[in-house]
């Protein structure tokens, strides 16, 4: 990089706030998704929004892309820079604002970590309901680009229904500070267009989020399973029995079994096939009457063994094996392929099926622990990344997955994003023309495109878009466009 | 040919219309009955430099601008129908011109209820509610309207066909183009098709009504009641009527029967403790009370100017403060939901010219979030019935540009001139 780009870099971000070469890019090169890496020229860690927007001008300047990072949790590769330039670190943009109690909302800078912020309100029995199971290090800024989800999102719903305000510094080094909480937005909804738009948009430096009471009664229920099938089939019935649970996460055998032998071990039966986790939110008498139909249905599908939280202990053990989960599979398999597939949840028992013999045809072993209320899959397949034949196949197993659910009315990504992972999936599910709609949107936010280059959107060259629909997809489009 | 000519060889002769709107007395209005003529007909004004305005059932046409030009209407009430319900999943795919209620019928038989719960939901189209972010009775309970729109197909301009999520209760792949088109009030697109997230249909239905001696006492009460942590639809505070001096406070609760039971006997007693006289409702009674007060907010009488102010709820002690100072004079009835803080204000009595441009410019002026809805003719072609401009007003004419280029959709009937 230029060194008197380097140089302004540095007058405005002090020492401590540049990261230039050496084994410190090495933790940049990439996020949870180890397999892709590409070093950065420079990290910046800006400490403010002006920091941040002063850098971002320079970078404009020179026309240097910049990709944006939180903690790099994400799983989809989309702080990787995987067309170079400098990745802008919030790692130094950690302070909550302000908490109003009786407004309902907080102020943070976007490198907050997820779990500080719902910290910082419990005071005031208020909590930050996204619960992505990174939460102990993911930022809101991250869970901002990805409008990532939880376990109790199934009824609080994702992040882009909990963010009031943001500020923004866009490509070009321009402050957008759209922070005022309003009830619906004057103009385009910018805010709401800009949530999950990976990084591609613009830099999110404050967010000002909504902040939820904490509910007057919870009741956390375990459910064990002979078989996946039991586990999935109660909750398509309690969806379309149209009952409200706050969370309904399954787990199956090989995730209880890396969980119970890891430092999360929440009491999972070792030899169940599947476990389900239900909570239920709301007065007494609601968690009452809605456990007892639950309740009705879990006996109905078999379930083998029923197990109400005794206390906020129990119910803490519980969940930090579902949050834990992932980390727990370390045990089992040097390397983890976390898919990320959503299927419409009158689905979840056949996906979830052909999901195991997609994986047992390629002799994968599989272990799947998924946010079961949403239909959201995570098939995680376990691999080892120096056999290649290995990962070839965990790669054709993904890539059949994302077929199937996209077959069965599906989409490719619930909750991690597409970033560089699922680009070439992106035109299984969307025509050309959805495609350039979106580089339009883009094209008005960052005429250069260098804000998180080659994420999101499959696009090559300036304007084209590569496009191969499958077959199935344009048969039933064409179908509808006749039936209307 | 001339534009009724080549509009009629698109959609035939009975499809057409003139409409006698805005921009200078009679429009041609043309109604395709599928999305290939509406794209047939974006792409005739596309290449002859036309501009459109998009319609639904035209229920919405006070609330926004007069545009500065315009060659013919486009309305969605042809396309209609629902493509998909499936009550398994609580999810619902629908052609943008079907109409609410149309909707709501079909989605009830499967034990769901439709959001956005509008007023009057036979005279509007769900592509106007969504174009229009409309949301509902209901949004206490389950937040705006944008929250719910799981995907959408919209026509660009120049008949591009596009679509954006899908019919999914949670998905995130590629950009939400439906959350900037919602709202968007027909000046990016045409909406096609509009799939929704669906809610559980309550089994009871409850009403509460009481009366307050003044407004800050009703508001009171209502934040009372949200402390009690009710399963609440909607509250609602009326202004004092001819034949009444007093404030009204009614809540609306919806939900499982055990539930709304013992909460109604919760609400008597705790507001039987402090003297206040209580009128209750259950089940077909309450929900048609509820419908009054839901249908009371979009009462478009004749001559009738009404108007939507909003805050986050933070500003609501600021919003009320600010009420009298900016309707002084004016013969206004206000219908506050103080827990979402919105208030909307019907004036009893036309507005003239100037009572409506006074008012408008203590609305300025206060800085308060505001739109006309049933504007009077002389704001909506002069002044801005939007309020004041929002910020990043810059990045939206980009939008409105990279997304509509040649102005197919007629510009200036959205805020600052989009
Ligand atoms: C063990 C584990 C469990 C997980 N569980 C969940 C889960 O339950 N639900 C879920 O949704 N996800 C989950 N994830 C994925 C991940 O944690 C989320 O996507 C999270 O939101 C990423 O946050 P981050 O701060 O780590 O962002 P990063 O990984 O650093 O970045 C993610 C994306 O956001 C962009 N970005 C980051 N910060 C900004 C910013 N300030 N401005 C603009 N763009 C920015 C980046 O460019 C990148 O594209 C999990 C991941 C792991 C490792």
């Amino acid at each position: 990089m230029d060194a008197a780009l380097i140089a302004a870099l540095r007058n405005v971000l002090g020492e401590a706030g540049l990261v230039g070469s050496g084994s410190r890019l090495v933790p940049y090169e990439s996020d949870g998704l180890a397999m892709l890496r590409h070093t950065p020229e420079m990290v910046l860690l800006p400490r403010t929004t002006a920091e941040a927007a002063h850098s971002m001008r320079l970078l404009a300047e020179a026309g240097v892309p910049v990709v944006g990072r939180g903690a790099g949790t994400g799983l989809s590769g989309g702080a990787t820079p995987v067309e170079g330039g400098v990745v802008i670190s919030l790692a130094r943009m950690r302070d909550v604002l302000e908490v109003d109690p009786a407004g309902r909302l907080a102020r943070v800078q976007a490198g907050v970590v997820n779990a500080d912020l719902t910290r910082a309100a419990a005071p005031h029995g208020l909590f930050y309901a996204p619960d992505p199971s990174s939460q102990m290090a993911c930022t809101i800024g991250g869970n901002v680009a990805e409008n990532s989800g939880g376990p109790h999102c199934f009824m609080h719903g994702s992040t882009t229904r909990h963010i009031l305000g943001l500020v923004i510094v866009c490509a070009d080094g321009e402050v957008l500070d759209l922070s005022e909480p309003q009830p619906d937005p004057s103009g385009y909804d910018l805010i709401g267009s800009f949530v999950g738009s990976e990084g591609t948009l613009g830099l999110v430096t404050e967010v000002t989020v909504k902040l939820t009471r904490v509910p007057p009664v919870t009741e956390t229920l375990l459910a064990v399973f002979p078989g996946l099938d039991g586990a999935c089939d109660s909750v398509s019935d309690m969806i379309a029995a149209r009952l409200e649970p706050s969370a309904l996460e399954i787990l199956d055998r090989l995730t209880i079994q890396a969980v119970e032998a890891s430092v999360f071990a929440a009491g999972y039966p070792k030899t169940a096939e599947a476990v389900l986790l239900v909570e239920l939110e709301g007065s007494a008498l609601e968690v009452d009457v809605t456990s007892k139909d639950v309740l009705a249905i879990l006996e109905q599908r078999g379930a083998i063994e029923l197990r109400k939280a005794r206390d906020p202990l129990e119910r803490r053990k519980l969940w930090a094996g579902r949050k834990g989960a992932f980390g727990a599979m370390g045990r089992i398999a040097p390397d983890l392929y976390v898919a990320d597939a959503v299927v419409p949840r009158t689905k979840l028992r056949r996906m979830v099926a052909r999901t195991a013999e997609i994986c047992r045809e390629r002799n994968l072993r599989l272990a799947t622990v998924f946010h079961a209320g949403d239909g959201n899959l995570h098939p995680n397949i376990c691999y080892d990344r120096r056999d290649l034949d290995e990962v070839k196949r965990v790669l054709e197993a993904g890539r059949m997955i994302l077929q199937e659910c996209i077959a069965a009315g599906g989409s490719l990504t619930g909750e991690h994003g597409v970033g560089l992972e699922k680009l070439e999936g992106m035109d299984m599910l969307f025509k050309q023309a959805d495609l350039a709609t979106m580089c339009r949107m883009r094209d008005a936010w960052d005429p250069e495109r260098r804000m998180n280059p080659g994420k999101l959107l499959p696009v090559r060259a300036c304007r084209e878009v590569r496009t191969n629909p499958l077959p199935g997809v344009e048969a039933r489009d064409a179908a509808a466009g006749a039936e209307s | 040919m001339d534009l009724h000519a080549q509009l009629t060889q698109v959609v035939g002769p009975g499809e057409l219309d003139m409409w006698d709107g805005d921009a200078g007395g009679n429009l041609p209005r043309v109604a395709p009955n599928n999305i290939d003529e509406a794209v047939e007909c974006l792409r005739l004004a596309h290449s002859n430099g036309l501009a459109v305005i998009p319609e639904g059932l035209g229920s919405r046409r006070t609330w926004t601008h007069q545009p500065k030009r315009a060659d013919f209407v486009l309305s969605t009430r042809n396309m209609r129908g629902v493509l998909s319900y499936e009550p398994g999943d609580g999810t619902l795919s629908a052609l943008a011109g079907t109409t609410c209620a149309e909707l709501e019928q079909c989605v009830a038989l499967g034990g769901h209820r439709l959001t956005p719960d509008l007023p009057r939901p036979q005279a509007g189209t769900i592509g106007g509610a969504v174009a229009s972010g409309h949301s509902g009775f209901d949004r206490l309970r389950v937040g705006p309207l944008r929250h719910h729109i799981l995907g959408v197909r919209a026509l660009l301009g120049d008949g591009t066909l596009a679509k954006s999520g899908g019919q999914l209760v949670k998905n995130v792949t590629g950009y939400d183009m439906h959350r900037l088109y919602c709202g968007s009030f027909g000046s990016l697109c045409l909406l096609v098709e509009i799939n929704l997230r669906l809610f559980p249909a309550p089994e009871e239905w409850a009403a509460v009504e009481f009366h307050a001696e003044s407004r800050a006492q009703a508001a009171q009460a209502a934040l009372d009641l949200e402390e009690m942590r009710l399963p609440l639809d909607a509250v609602l505070i009326q202004s004092p009527t001819d034949t009444s001096v007093r404030w009204t406070v009614l809540a609306f609760l919806s939900g499982r029967r055990a539930v709304i039971d013992v909460e109604c006997d919760r609400v008597h007693s705790s507001l039987s403790d402090s003297n206040v006289k209580l009128e209750m409702q259950r089940g077909t009674e309450a929900r048609s009370k509820r419908e009054q007060c839901r249908d009371l907010e979009w009462d478009e009488q004749a001559g009738w100017a009404h108007l939507r102010l909003g805050v986050h709820p933070t500003g609501l002690p600021a919003l009320l403060e600010q009420l009298d100072t900016c309707f002084a004079g004016s013969v206004a009835q206000f219908s506050i939901q103080p827990l979402i803080a919105e208030v909307q204000v019907r004036f009893e009595e036309p507005l003239t010219d100037t009572q409506a441009v006074a008012v408008h410019d203590r609305l300025l002026a206060s800085g308060l979030n505001f739109h006309w809805r049933a504007a009077p003719d002389s704001l909506r072609s002069q002044g801005d019935i939007f309020g004041s401009a929002p910020t990043g007003i810059a990045l939206m004419q980009r939008l409105q540009s990279t997304l509509d280029p040649q102005s197919v959709f007629a510009r200036g009937r959205y805020l600052t001139g989009l």
